[in-house]
Parts: C-alpha cells; structure tokens; sequence
C-alpha cells in the first residue's frame, strides 16, 4: 500500500518537475523567437539609423507611401547606427527576421558587401529603373559601387558644413574670405585681430569628418591615407586646424559647436549639414549661409561628403514579390524625396537636384553649379571607417592635448592594427 | 548515558537508514528542482552559454560573420608583444581602470558608510527622507545623469564655472577630467551601499555601544571596535560588487570625457567595446582575448576578497 503511494507521490513529483523545467524551457526559448515573421507577412521591415530629426520626416513619407494602400504595408524601425549594425550580424546568424530594407552608410555598405551579405542593387532596379545610375550623381552611385557592380541605391548626402553667420560677417568686414565660396584654414587664420574677445572665427563639430575635406582639398584621398596616418597629407590640415585653435580662433574642446554658433559667438561653424534646420530657427535662415565644407588649400576645391544608402540583405527565404514592393516602396521615396529636404540633408538624385524648390534651400548650395557638383568626393574604401573612428585623438591633436606626432602615431597605430587583423581573418 | 547511545547510533548507520538518507537527497533534489530551474536555464542560456563562447572567440579572429578562425593564443600575443596596437591600448586603458577602481571603492564604500552611520543617530529627524534622496541617483541611467553633469561642468556655460567665477577644464583637462569622474560616480553610487549599511547597523544590538559607552570608549573608538566589526560581512559584500562593479567602468567615462584628454580617461571596457563594434569590420576575437584577461584579473582580485572573509568568519 505505501509503496504503490510512494511511487504516485514521486510521480507527482517528477510531473511536476519536468512540467517547471518546459515551463521554463518555453519561457526561454519563446522569448527569444519573438519577433515578427518577416518573410511571411505582408510587412516589409525597414531598418534605419534615422534617430534624429530625420526619423520623423521619414516616418512622414512611410505613413504617406501606407496610405495609398500597397500590397506589403512598410514598418519603420530606426535604431542607433551601432546597435543597427550589431542586429543585422544577429540575424543573419540566426537566419530570421531578416528586415527586407535597410539604409547604411557608404562604408558600411562596402564592409557587408565584403562580408558576402548584400545583393547588387540591380534586384531592385529591374523593378523600378528610376533607382539606376542615371538618376543619381555619379559620386553618390559611386559610393555604391564595388569592383564596378553597385550594391546600394543611394539616400541622401551629408557631411559638416562650413556654416556663416552673415551679420557677424558684415560687422566684421570679413566678406573678403566669402569671395570664392570657399573658406580656407588660411582664410580662417586669417581673422586673427579682427574679432571681439568671447567671439570666435571657427565653431568646431565633428572634426575626423571635417578633416576628410580637408584630406581631398590638399590632394589626397581615403584609399592613399589610410595606408599611412602619419603622412602630410594628414598632417597638414591637422597642423593648420591646431594653429587655429593655437591662436584662440576656435571653441574650445568642450564646447557644443551649434550652441556657440547659434549664440552668435562664432563667426563660422563646422556643422552638420542636418543642423541647418535648427540654425535656421536660432538665428534665421535670411541671416546664415554655407560655404561648402572648410579647405586646406585651394587648390583643389574638394566637398567629401557621406552617404546613406538603401541596401537588401541575402536572405533566401525572400520572395520576388517583396523585393520588388520594397522597390516601389524606395522609388516612392525617390520620388517624394522633397517631404524631407527640410532636415538638411544633400539630395543624391538629379529629381530633387534639378528641381527649383531644391536649389532655394541653403544645402542646394553643394550642387547649384557644375563646378559645384564636380567638387564632391565619395569613398567607400572598406577600412575608410577606421580613419574616422579616433574622434577623441583627432580632437587631442587640434587641441594640443598631444604632440602632432604622438596623435598620428596613435592615428596610425589604431589604423593599421585593426586592418591587421582583418587581413588576417 | 542517552547522549553515549545517540552518539554510537550516528556513528554506526544501519543500511536501511543509508538508504532513507540517499532517498531524501533525490528528494530535496526533485523538490528543489522546479524552484532552480528557471532561474538556472536563463542563467544557463544568456549566463554559462556566453561565458565559454566569449572564451572561445578569444582565441579566434572573427568578425562576427561566419566562422571563427581558429588562432591559438595570436590575440594575446598582440596584447603581450610591445610595440603593437593591441598592446599599448591594453596595458595603458588597464592602468587607468585600476586607478579607477583604488580611488572609485574606498569612495563609495566610505562615503555611504559614514552617512549611514549620521543617518542611524537617535533622534534625527527625516533620516528616510535623506536615504531616499541618496537612493534617487542610483536610478537614474548612466547616460542621463552624465549629460546633466556635462552641462554643470561645461568651461563655458557651466553651473560651477559660472557660479565660482572659474575657468576651469574640468572635462577636457587633467586631473580635472578624473575628478568629474570620480564624483559623478560617488553620486550615482552612495545610495544602494547606503541602504545595505543602513540595514546592517539596525542589526547592531545597542548594548554592545551602551556598555562601551560606560567603559568611556569615544565616538571613533566604538566605530572602529564594535560598529566595523559588527557589520563586516554587509562591507566584504559591499566591497568585493563595488569592486567588480568599478572594474567594469565605462558609461561614465564615455559619456563625459570620450576617455579624453589625450586618452587619460580611457578605460578598458572602451576598448573592448570599440573593437568589437568599430567603425569598420569588427575584431571580436582580440575584444574577447581582452575581455578574457579582465575577467581573470577581477576574478583573482575577488577570489583574493573572498578569502580574506573566510578567514575572518
């Protein structure tokens, strides 16, 4: 008798037991397949860095391109750019949730290309061959292109501005500098004596950016720099902004550049070409201005600016019929590319570029002209991330935290060692 | 004579009371199960899984697509060999992280002890008032509270600067840079260290001090004699999860400094991190060759902790 209770009691048990540990089990395992199926709805999943001002303008033309009623409704996912990139890693581990639209920038397009994780583009232009390379400006398509085949349609364009604050100009009889359009490390130099104290030639933003310009500007280029951060054609520009900031022309380290700007305390200001919006509001868009992006030399005026740009991943679970619903969704967007040129943005496409309500905002100033168009330089060389990433030694060297030498070194070292290890991957 | 035949009962077990006691270890085992089971497998997946697949890609070369490659101890070569990349970002990012940890722990374990003890005074009015207002900083996210902290410390705009009429760096100048650091995480960290003492000197039977008291022991005698001893396993807590928690330092730094100037606030997790995730192909074997050689230097400096409180148990 106690042994047949003994033996449904420890029954029990075990029930009970094993009944906690799939419990458990499906709790763990059901968390992480959460997720929508993506290659089974009639959703595409568009991936984005677009957190700033620019998500909700894209958010914007999303709701407009759902509202006309598509077949494959588009959800927009914008996440920070390093978390955007770690997901996708995650899933195509993983094979799931693939999104079916993504936007990256030039570098990160050739680093997934590389990586055998992009289609060409061409699976989108067979659909809409508005998206082809004659819709856009060839450094834009350029910033696409590896070994001559395109791997992403471009977005937008974007890189620090060389913005000035008009008044401030007038009052300081410094129109001389606005002549040619360009402001030149020597013009800015220039200003020396001529300026109040609390009052500064050069607002600084993202200077690893702003030297790219100012790379091309004294004849050189990301694919010979990266090679070798201790050469002149580093040094140079970097030596001239340190003389800058030497001669108390330049904010200082820790100061927000937009807010000395926008507080009528510098003259120029190396800002985002994204921030016009927000200067605009500040200080009115009547009383600013952008002079291209800041030069080394004048040799060889050189506007290097960055890109965005649609990519598809591989996922073969993808049917044709999405792929070509994310085609039209892009050429919707190509098309209504206008509802956000308020953020600031570079458009890359002759649509907007050619177009008379484009070439009246403060940004069209980068492509007006032929000359203009002609001085934009693009690179998705795969390491040319590298040589931007060292922001906080590229701010030591301007800011004379370390010797010229010692940042390049470190410049240089970081550089070389990273590409080390992926020739060795 | 009871205690001599309960003592020779235990010592000569007949084989059925085996048995009975092998029964009831299965039985506390199933028993227990159900209860450890949850918390074991999603221990087990997002805990024990990671750890030896961190260990593994420590000795590979991958960059987070694909295959790891197999490379033996390459990694640690880089970061042992002088002249390297690998090597002087380790070593100099290691040596900052230690001077985090040697000023950071005695800070916040000191700081929140004595508070708790002018807080446990009798008589003193609005004591929980004042531990929650502590307590608040500790739930405010990292980067929340260092972009608020960035803006009293700016040169130009700042509250300090402004209100004491001084031009100081303190974000982009040295030892100012640390010294930002080193206060923002006092503030974010006295509350929970506060509440644990807090709760410790509540334990304290209040003779122990009522009879040093008319042995004519002084304030700092009792403190040091009785209040330390009496609450030292609550410190050996406080201070091995302080320990580990200030070894682990990153938000703070990268949020106020960028680990600037001239790197002087770089710490390792920044390397760590930036390798992993760089503007560029990623090197997530030589981050977790990093992240490994940290691991076992806290683990050292912690099985070093522990220790020492057995002893003194």
């Amino acid at each position: 008798m106690f042994g047949i209770h003994h033996t449904h009691h420890v029954a029990w048990r075990l029930a009970r037991a094993a009944a906690a540990v799939l419990a458990s089990l499906g709790l763990v395992f059901g968390l992480s397949g959460c997720g929508s199926a993506a290659s089974s709805s009639h959703v595409l999943y568009f991936w984005n860095s677009l957190t700033g001002d620019d998500g909700p303008m894209m958010q914007k033309i999303v709701n407009a391109y759902n509202a006309t009623n598509p077949k494959y409704r588009v959800v927009f996912q914008p996440m920070n750019g390093g978390d955007l990139l770690t997901k996708i890693y995650s899933v195509l581990q993983t094979g799931k949730n693939i999104p079916d639209i993504v936007e990256e920038d030039q570098f990160v397009t050739s680093q997934l290309q590389s990586q055998g994780l992009l289609n060409p583009s061409s699976v989108w232009t067979k659909y809409q061959p508005d998206l082809g390379s004659r819709s856009y400006l060839p450094q834009a398509w350029k910033g696409t292109e590896i070994k001559g085949v395109s791997y992403g349609i471009p977005l937008y364009m974007f890189q620090m501005a060389c913005y000035y604050n008009k008044k401030l100009i007038k009052k300081y009889h410094l129109q001389y500098i606005l002549k040619d359009g360009w402001v030149t490390t020597d013009e800015i130099k220039s200003m020396k004596g001529k300026l109040p104290k609390g009052v500064y030639a050069l607002a600084s933003g993202n200077i690893p950016w702003a030297i790219m310009s100012m790379l091309y500007s004294g004849g050189g280029s990301v694919e010979a720099g990266v090679k070798d951060m201790r050469q002149d054609m580093w040094r140079k520009p970097l030596a001239a902004l340190r003389q800058i900031n030497d001669m108390g022309l330049m904010d200082p380290i820790d100061a927000d550049g937009e807010q000395v700007f926008g507080s009528q305390h510098a003259v120029f200001g190396m800002l985002g070409t994204w921030a016009q919006g927000n200067m605009s509001k500040t200080l009115g868009a009547k009383n600013i201005g952008e002079a291209n992006t800041l030069q080394y030399g004048d040799k060889h005026p050189s506007n290097f600016l960055f890109q965005q740009n649609w990519v598809q991943l591989k996922n073969p679970q993808r049917s044709a019929e999405r792929t070509k619903a994310s085609a039209d969704f892009i050429e919707f967007v190509h098309k209504h590319w206008m509802m956000w040129s308020s953020v600031g943005s570079i458009s890359p496409a002759y649509r907007d570029l050619n177009n008379p309500a484009y070439k009246k905002l403060i940004q069209a100033s980068f492509t007006n002209t032929e000359k203009q168009r002609k001085a934009i330089r693009t690179s998705n060389y795969v390491y040319g991330g590298y040589a931007t990433a060292g922001w906080g030694t590229y701010n030591d060297i301007v800011y004379s935290n370390v010797s010229l030498d010692e940042g390049l070194n470190e410049l240089n070292l970081a550089t070389q060692g990273q590409i080390q290890i992926q020739e060795q991957s | 004579m009871s205690a001599v035949s309960s003592s020779a009962s235990t010592k000569i077990e007949r084989p059925s009371q085996k048995i009975e006691r092998h029964h009831d270890h299965r039985h506390t085992l199933w028993h227990a199960l159900p209860y450890i089971a949850p918390h074991f497998i999603i221990f087990a997946v997002f805990g024990i899984i990671p750890i030896f697949f961190g260990i593994f890609i420590a000795f590979t070369r991958w960059n987070l697509v694909g295959s790891p490659k197999w490379v033996g101890f390459d990694n640690f070569k880089l970061i042992f060999q002088s002249g390297t990349y690998f090597n002087s970002i380790f070593w100099r990012d290691m040596l900052h992280t230690l001077l985090f940890v040697v000023i950071n722990v005695p800070l916040v374990i000191i700081v929140p002890l004595l508070l708790a003890v002018a807080l446990q005074k009798k008589h003193l009015h609005g004591a929980g008032l004042f531990q929650a207002i502590f307590y608040i900083p500790g739930l405010i996210s990292v980067a929340a509270g260092a972009l608020v902290w960035r803006m009293v410390f700016n040169s130009q705009f700042g509250l300090i600067n402004t209100m004491f009429r001084s031009n100081v760096n303190w974000l982009g100048s040295e030892p100012y840079a640390w010294i930002v650091i080193f206060i923002v995480c006092l503030w974010g960290g006295i509350g929970g260290n506060l509440i644990i003492y807090r709760s410790a000197l509540s334990g304290v039977d209040q003779n122990l001090y009522e009879a040093a008291r008319m042995d004519g022991a002084g304030p700092v005698r009792i403190f040091f004699d009785i209040t330390i001893p009496e609450i030292r396993f609550p410190l050996f807590y406080t201070l091995i999860m302080t320990t580990t928690g200030a070894f682990n330092i990153w938000g703070q730094p990268v949020m106020l400094t960028g680990g600037g100037p001239a790197n002087s606030t770089s710490v390792v997790l920044m390397d760590i991190r930036n390798l992993a995730f760089p503007s560029g192909p990623a090197a997530a074997g030589m981050a977790s060759a990093m992240a490994l050689l940290l691991g076992i230097i806290l683990s050292v400096i912690a099985l070093i902790q522990i220790i020492i409180m057995q002893k003194e148990r």
